[in-house]
């Protein structure tokens, strides 16, 4: 049942379900719209976590790259135990995955752009190479390798970002997986020889193979083994028989070199491939150059878009829908990973309150002086200074009452101190006692990424059956009533939070189809899906109405370019000047903000001067004298 | 004047003054949170309050949780309409405990490693805006046509292209280096060295360590090369230039966010804005040892002169 309080966060819908996972979209568990981070809930469910070894994996795996902070690296925020199952709490990317980019150019017969698909590889490249090279505190290698590196598992978000997604689950998932044919399946198509064989010594050197098969797909339109079944690719795989990437002729040299990057990866031998991620990301980098240059995040986005208009929105929708108070039985420990005090190395705990200059200072000096009005009005009244003391007692009654009820500091914080609703900043959540106490938790690489994107077009009203809960909540289903889905405009600052469509979720086994190997033409039908699928529907946010919430109001308009900041200089300050002919209220020497564009500029005594300013640049202007 | 009527004007007294004192604090729509006595966090307060125009309640954490505690727990009881909070320990607070009240802030470096962040906040940014900062040193040294910057994992794509199409218009070539680690930090510099002007270093707490910092420092010396930062703390211990946001401005900047929010109802969106007013800051010792010409009529616009 959604919306239901979980650990530290509240579960908002579910995103996708597989056999040993639930991937739930959530959000800090506070119960009102003040302060929203969304998050993805990876669910382990309770019968496989009675393999020790694997909880002991996942526990390590997940506690060592919790500690990856990387632009291109989405952050495993926590992880620990709720009864009987485990969770692992994820950043949520707003957009979309690198599969179902890849589907949809496939259903329009369409190759993704060659500069757009290096982008997203250099950025993968860039992740990679920062986990692999990790160090500990004694600065030995932490050893960290993704080992589930594929286009399910690399995110573009709407703003254009590139982020890599499940870092670090996928070796203990895989342990799990072995014996779990189906979800083993999905991976094999994206997995090195050695890898396959199952040696214990895998270094960074499988994450760059599957970056090689992934570039692949993405610049053929199909993966290398796509048509083959599992038993065809693990004998391929295994043999060293993998298809090599061939250029369309008319990319002349450009192409030929991108093809010996992209097969330099897919060497079989460890030691052909490049020797780490950043010799590989630099070569991407040199390639792109004669691609016209890696696109920025501006244009990558502006590429998204174009390939699916619907998604932003449908992502900025979602985000507000529930962004809105949610009513809950119980509301959710705010919780943090991290707390400012327990950051700071000054902060010792005292008893010290509020100190004067706010109300609780000013307020003991207020309740004192008030204290003593009303007693002299008091005497007044029983001396005869009958209006006068009525007027003044009045005064006091008003103002004493919320005074008296008001506590002094030191009792406010010994309350708080001992109160033990009040969250505590300085501990960590429960759950994350817990983790660290006792257990782990397991996951499948394999549903998170999809859980992650907005997947296919969702529409946003369409009726949808609720959600299959995987998982038997314990606690009671909450009522819900959340807030209607507010059309949003397209145009927002920086942070605006995201949101995929609420998706019914299936998982599809794809029968194998049509071939093609070591082809650069897009196939002549739409390829198939991977042969694991997790495809996100077209439901959406009906089998939860939503209650009515004040809307916040419309965005503001777009605003005209920004100004610059233009200082002129002259041997004088302090001579006025004339920008464009016209008087300002400006001197020389001053700095101001100016519309940004092609300006002249005089002043007397001075020869005019030409400029450019630029949008939030600063220029400065030297006159010269006459 | 006999003693009763004395004694009556001082009752009056008394109780005028204390309705005048009570009556700010109990009115104020805004409330402002202050994470501790140090001037980046105290210095914005004043120009917010004489640009906010109306009366406002500030509280100073001293660095304390138990006040923190105690404060939002008495807020919770009478909320008011914005808080403004300066430190990361007060926004968080805010952000935290009193989830349902906008939240303007500023002097947090990293907002969202705190989760200060989402519907309901904004902030203004304790970095220069990119083009801002190389447009500015270019003002003071238009010579140096190529600099090495070296980039840590968490500064974002966005920023490093809003600097290289700010240098492009410019006529300066950008040689972005990425570092991972101090290791790589030093390799850069030693790589790069050779093949740029001058230095950019990016603050990531990822790569630069006190150690690290110190490299460079005596590194871009070594080799005369200016090294750009962009905090005024960094251009003390031996940078050379820094562009970085005024603090009295990022006071009347959020005390505008602030005014539209109470006035015009405006919506946070949990947007970071770019401070509006910077200062340059020059560390002539640097200047010295980098081997760098300022044109002297340029240093008196020089905000901080650090000797």
């Amino acid at each position: 049942m959604y919306p239901r309080p979980y650990a530290n966060y509240t579960l908002l819908e579910q995103l996708a379900t597989g056999g040993m996972s639930q991937v739930d979209l959530a959000r800090r568990s506070v119960d009102d719209a003040g302060y929203v981070r969304f998050l993805v809930v990876k669910r382990i469910r309770a019968n496989h976590v009675e393999d020790e070894s694997f909880v002991r994996m996942f526990k390590d795996e997940a506690r060592i790259t919790s500690e990856l902070r990387h632009t291109h690296i989405a952050q495993v925020y926590d992880f620990g135990r709720v009864g009987e199952e485990y969770y692992l709490a994820l950043e949520y990317v707003p957009g979309t995955d690198l599969r179902v980019i890849l589907s949809t150019l496939r259903q329009r017969r369409e190759r993704m752009p060659v500069r757009m698909a290096l982008r997203i590889m250099h950025d993968v490249l860039d992740a990679l190479q920062y986990a692999h090279t990790r160090t500990d505190a004694h600065g030995r290698s932490m050893n960290i390798v993704h080992r589930d590196v594929n286009p399910r598992n690399i995110m573009v978000s709407i703003s254009g970002e590139v982020k890599l997604i499940d870092f670090g689950v996928a070796r203990a998932s895989d342990r799990l997986e072995r014996t779990q044919t189906d979800h083993f399946k999905g991976k094999v198509a994206y997995m090195a020889p050695e890898q396959i064989s199952g040696g214990d010594a895998l270094d960074h050197r499988v994450d760059l193979f599957a970056i090689g098969l992934t570039l692949y797909e993405m610049l053929v339109g199909a993966g290398p083994f796509a048509g083959m079944d599992q038993t065809q690719i693990l004998f391929r795989i295994m043999q060293g028989r993998i298809p090599s990437f061939a250029p369309p002729r008319d990319w002349g040299e450009s192409g030929r070199a991108l093809a010996q990057v992209v097969n330099k990866a897919l060497r079989a031998d460890p030691d052909d491939r490049y020797p780490d991620a950043d010799t590989m990301r630099r070569a991407v980098y040199q390639v792109a150059e004669a691609f016209g240059g890696l696109p920025t995040t501006a244009e990558l986005r502006e590429w998204l878009h174009a390939l699916d208009p619907d998604l932003e929105p449908r992502v900025r929708q979602k985000m507000e829908s529930w962004s809105g108070p949610i009513p809950l039985g119980r509301s959710g420990d705010p919780g943090s990973d991290e707390v400012p005090f327990a950051l700071d190395a000054s902060g010792t705990m005292d008893a010290r309150a509020i100190p004067p200059g706010d109300s609780s200072g000013s307020g003991t000096v207020t309740r004192t002086m008030v204290l003593t009005g009303v007693g002299m009005a008091t005497a007044l009244l029983i001396g005869g200074g009958a209006i006068l003391a009525v007027v003044l007692l009045v005064v006091g009654l008003i103002y004493l009452p919320p005074l008296l009820s008001a506590e002094p500091d030191a009792q406010a914080t010994a309350e708080v101190n001992q109160a033990p609703p009040e969250p505590d900043p300085t501990e960590r959540s429960p759950a994350r006692k817990t983790d660290e106490s006792e257990q782990g938790a397991e996951s499948d690489g394999s549903s998170t990424a999809a859980a992650q994107e907005s997947s296919k077009p969702a529409k946003p009203s369409s009726s949808t059956p609720p959600a299959p809960s995987v998982t038997a909540p314990k606690t009671a289903p909450e009522q819900r009533t959340p807030p209607p889905a507010r059309s949003t405009s397209s145009a927002s600052p920086r942070v605006a939070p995201e949101t995929p469509s609420q998706p019914a979720v299936s998982i599809i086994e794809e029968p194998s189809p049509t071939p093609s190997p070591s082809i650069v033409e897009i196939p002549s039908e739409p390829e198939p899906e991977p042969e694991l699928t997790v495809r996100i529907g077209a439901s959406d946010s009906a089998s939860t109405p939503k209650a009515p919430e004040p809307a916040p109001p419309p965005e503001p308009e777009p605003e005209p370019a920004e100004p610059g900041k233009l200082t002129i200089l002259s041997g004088n300050r302090g001579v006025p000047v004339f920008i464009d002919g016209k008087k300002t209220p400006y001197k020389t020497g001053d700095q101001f903000d100016w519309p940004s564009g092609d300006l002249t500029i005089t002043a007397d005594g001075h020869e005019p001067a030409k400029v450019t300013l630029h949008p939030r640049m600063s220029r400065m202007v030297r006159l010269s004298p006459k | 004047m006999s003693r009763a009527v004395r004694t009556l004007l001082l009752s009056i007294v008394t109780v005028l003054v204390s309705v005048a004192v009570v009556t700010p604090a109990w009115g104020s729509r805004v409330v402002v949170i202050v994470s501790d006595d140090l001037s980046p966090y105290t210095d914005p307060v004043e120009t917010f309050l004489e640009a906010l125009g109306e009366p406002a309640t500030v509280y100073n954490l001293r660095g304390r949780e138990s006040d923190a505690m105690g404060l939002a727990k008495r807020l919770a009881k009478d909320p008011p309409e914005v808080i403004f909070a300066l430190g990361a320990k007060a926004a968080w607070t805010a952000r935290t405990q009193l989830p349902k009240v906008p939240l303007v802030y500023t002097s947090v470096l990293a907002p969202t490693r705190f989760g200060i962040e989402g519907t309901r906040t904004a902030g203004v940014s304790m970095v220069a805006g990119p083009e801002l900062a190389v447009s500015e040193f270019h003002n003071y040294f238009p010579d140096y046509k190529k600099i090495g910057v070296l980039r840590g994992p968490s500064i974002p794509d966005a920023r490093i292209e809003a600097m290289e199409s700010a240098a492009k218009l410019l006529g300066i070539e950008l040689e972005v280096q990425r570092v991972r680690n101090p290791r790589d930090v030093r390799q850069a510099l030693r790589t790069l060295g050779p093949k740029v002007d001058a230095f950019w270093l990016q603050p990531d707490r990822a790569v630069i360590d006190r150690p690290t910092y110190r490299f460079v420092v005596e590194e871009t010396r070594r080799t005369r090369r200016p090294l750009v930062v962009e905090t005024e703390n960094m251009v003390r211990a031996g940078g050379m230039f820094a562009t970085v946001p005024d603090a009295r401005g990022t006071g009347r900047q959020a005390a505008s966010i602030v005014r539209e929010v109470l006035d015009k109802g405006r919506y946070l969106r949990g947007e970071i804005v770019d401070p509006e007013e910077v200062d340059v800051v020059l560390s002539l010792s640097s200047l010295r040892a980098a081997g760098a010409e300022l044109d002297p009529l340029m240093l008196d616009f020089v905000d901080v002169v650090v000797r």
